[in-house]
């Protein structure tokens, strides 16, 4: 009855001062809606991230400059930007020497932009060559992917993103469909001639990933161009990365240890390279994106500690506000513990409440996320009944200091109180 | 036996190295059934004498014996109910939650009391309503009735958990006359129903409806 009672006082409490408790509550919504978004958003990449390197299949070995543990500690991911020790004649050497790869290819990340007409976009460049086209990174539109020929040769052919398609080729033919204006343009890139650094490219072909690649570059901004003319064109051997896949998947320690003495002996036992398997890369990925989760809830929390502190001052205004009621329940019979229990069920509720519309709003703006990015955020049941959690801790935490302000007043003081 | 014994009851207010003696060396004893004037100027210690009977204060000294049982050093849940089940407080500005109903507000105390279950409480709480004349203000709120009226209010909620006791510090002081007299004609009949009846007033016309009357001086019963 009087636990009952309590709670229906809190929320009369509540909505006398709307606008009031409102504000009140904002803190903790903002607290727990950034608390919960972040968790979401960790755990929608890492699931994205899991579901593409299985779509991969376990059979990729990727060859990285630098020394990396599996845990992403040590010198990082070198290879990304400055100096990379992996180099051409290393691929070469690994094509020539290791037995049951059935593909390897090169990837030599490069700087520069692309011009088509008045348009200029800056793509993610790569130097690539055919046997990327099975690595199952991405899928082909229209057209096709370079052949050996294009790499040997030399030939200024490039194959594009269907983002840059879009970018580039986007305009025009509103009234059709979506899918349909989709496939137009890409079709309508190809045998387009582009510039890059100077030099004229022409598309053949237009290619996609469903997501972020797992190799951590987005197939869907990328250009391919011969990895010969970009050796070329930028002058140097160095690659970064060595992409090679296993002919049969429970051969892929045996591959993985040749490569690895194969490059030890190239690199005259300096072990400035790292290869990695898809479940190496998964569990880097996956301690990488925990620690970044963990950082952005950490700081997330910090707003949730200003709600906290919200409750308190707006509870302390409302026990002085309010001392004459005291008063007057003391002198009908509340103890100190009821007018305690009281104040403190009233700090829980406002914030279980913001909770509450934190949570939804998290909610909402997981929705916004996965239409608009990549991303599908995900809120798991554990993150809804922490933020529960957190939040009747917030208000009983913060709740305290005025609530046993509030039960130690003197009962005729309180009264006397104008 | 008694149902209030005072004994040598003092109070002492501190303030810094002042010390103000509200209450000196009191001795009183309130029967079942009476009806007790309470008079005196301003500041001789009315106030102070009726907070120590209703449980809100501790005496600095003395013995205070209520149904012949010492309860000046109870702890402070004892005295809230002490406070809830034997004494109903009649304040002179009413001291009613403005948030709440009439109804609200006389059903108050019975959110502090075991005993009653809250269906009972409610229709008591109705029936005593009626009785002081506002079965058709039940659902108004205390700034929508006459200071009289809430008056009334707040003898039904001094009612509501049936105490021995109504302690009714000048409950006449901010009404006009005919309210005023209105309110003793109800604390009258509720004495004549059985109900130990105590007020302070600084009027003889008020103070004509007691049985009983004492007098304070500087804190002491003269
Ligand atoms: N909390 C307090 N601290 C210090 N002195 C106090 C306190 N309460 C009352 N007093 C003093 O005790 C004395 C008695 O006060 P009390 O309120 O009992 O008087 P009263 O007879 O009720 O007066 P009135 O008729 O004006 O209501 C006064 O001198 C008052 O100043
Ligand atoms: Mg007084």
């Amino acid at each position: 009855m009087l636990f009952l009672e309590s709670i229906k006082m809190a929320f009369r409490a509540i909505w006398s001062n709307k606008i009031r408790s409102f504000l009140t509550m904002l803190g903790v919504i903002i607290g727990v809606s950034s608390v919960i978004s972040m968790m979401a958003m960790g755990q929608g990449v890492k699931q994205g991230i899991t579901d593409e390197v299985t779509a991969i299949g376990s059979n990729l070995l990727t060859v990285v400059s630098g020394k990396i543990s599996a845990d992403g500690s040590g010198q990082g991911m070198a290879g990304m930007a400055g100096v990379s020790s992996v180099t051409w004649q290393d691929r070469k050497a690994i094509e020539k020497n290791i037995d049951g790869i059935s593909n390897v290819a090169g990837l030599m990340m490069v700087q520069g932009s692309l011009d088509y007409e008045d348009k200029k976009t800056m793509p993610t460049l790569v130097g690539g060559e055919a046997d990327l086209e099975f690595l199952n990174l991405y899928n082909i539109k229209t057209g096709r992917f370079l052949d050996n020929e294009d790499v040997e040769d030399k030939n200024y052919n490039i194959v594009i993103g269907s983002t840059i398609a879009k970018e580039l080729f986007g305009e025009g033919s509103a009234s059709v469909s979506e899918e349909a204006t989709a496939d137009k343009k890409d079709e309508e890139a190809l045998g387009k001639k582009v510039i890059i650094n100077g030099e004229e490219f022409e598309i053949l072909g237009v290619m996609e990933t469903e997501s972020m690649s797992a190799v951590g570059m987005d197939a869907n901004s990328m250009v391919v161009i011969p990895i010969s003319i970009a050796r070329e064109m930028y002058d140097t051997d160095q690659l970064t990365r060595i992409l090679l896949q296993v002919e049969d998947k429970d051969n892929i320690d045996n591959v993985k240890q040749q490569v690895y003495d194969l490059m030890l002996k190239r690199h005259k036992d300096n072990e400035d390279f790292s290869i990695l398997t898809q479940e190496d890369m998964l569990s880097m990925m996956d301690s990488i994106l925990s620690l970044i989760t963990a950082l952005l809830t950490g700081i997330a929390s910090i707003s949730l500690l200003v709600g906290g502190i919200g409750i308190m001052n707006i509870m302390l205004v409302s026990v002085t506000e309010r001392t004459r009621e005291i008063g007057v329940r003391k002198a009908i019979g509340a103890t100190n513990s009821n007018i305690l229990m009281q104040f403190l069920i009233e700090a829980a509720i406002i914030s279980l409440m913001g909770g509450g519309i934190g949570i939804g709003l998290a909610w909402v703006g997981g929705l916004l996320v996965s239409r608009f990015t990549p991303i599908s955020p995900e809120i798991t049941l554990f993150a809804v009944g922490l933020a529960f959690g957190i939040s009747v801790f917030v208000g009983v935490v913060f709740g305290v200091a005025p609530a046993i302000k509030a039960s130690r007043k003197d009962p005729i003081e309180a009264l006397r109180y104008e | 036996m008694a149902l209030i014994e005072l004994k040598d009851l003092s109070k002492i207010y501190k303030m810094g190295d002042l010390e103000v003696t509200a209450l000196k060396e009191a001795d009183l004893d309130i029967n079942s059934g009476d009806f007790l004037a309470i008079m005196g100027p301003s500041g001789s210690g009315k106030t102070t004498l009726m907070n120590l009977i209703g449980l809100l204060d501790r005496p600095t000294r003395g013995s205070y014996k209520l149904k012949d049982e010492e309860v000046a050093e109870l702890s402070q849940k004892e005295r809230a109910k002490v406070r809830n089940q034997e004494i109903g407080f009649v304040f002179q500005v009413f001291n009613l939650l403005p948030r709440l109903t009439a109804l609200g507000n006389v059903i108050l105390p019975l959110t502090y009391n075991k005993e009653i279950p809250t269906r009972e409480g409610i229709d008591r709480a109705k029936s005593i309503l009626d009785k002081v004349g506002l079965s058709e203000r039940i659902k108004h709120k205390p700034n929508q009735l006459s200071g009289g009226e809430r008056q009334r209010v707040a003898i039904a909620r001094a009612l509501v958990c049936e105490p021995s006791i109504i302690l009714a510090d000048e409950p006449t002081g901010n009404l006009d006359t005919k309210s005023g007299l209105e309110i003793m004609n109800i604390l009258e009949k509720l004495n004549k129903g059985g109900k130990t009846i105590v007020v302070v007033t600084h009027e003889e016309e008020i103070a004509e409806y007691a049985k009983r009357h004492i007098k304070l001086k500087d804190g002491k019963i003269v």
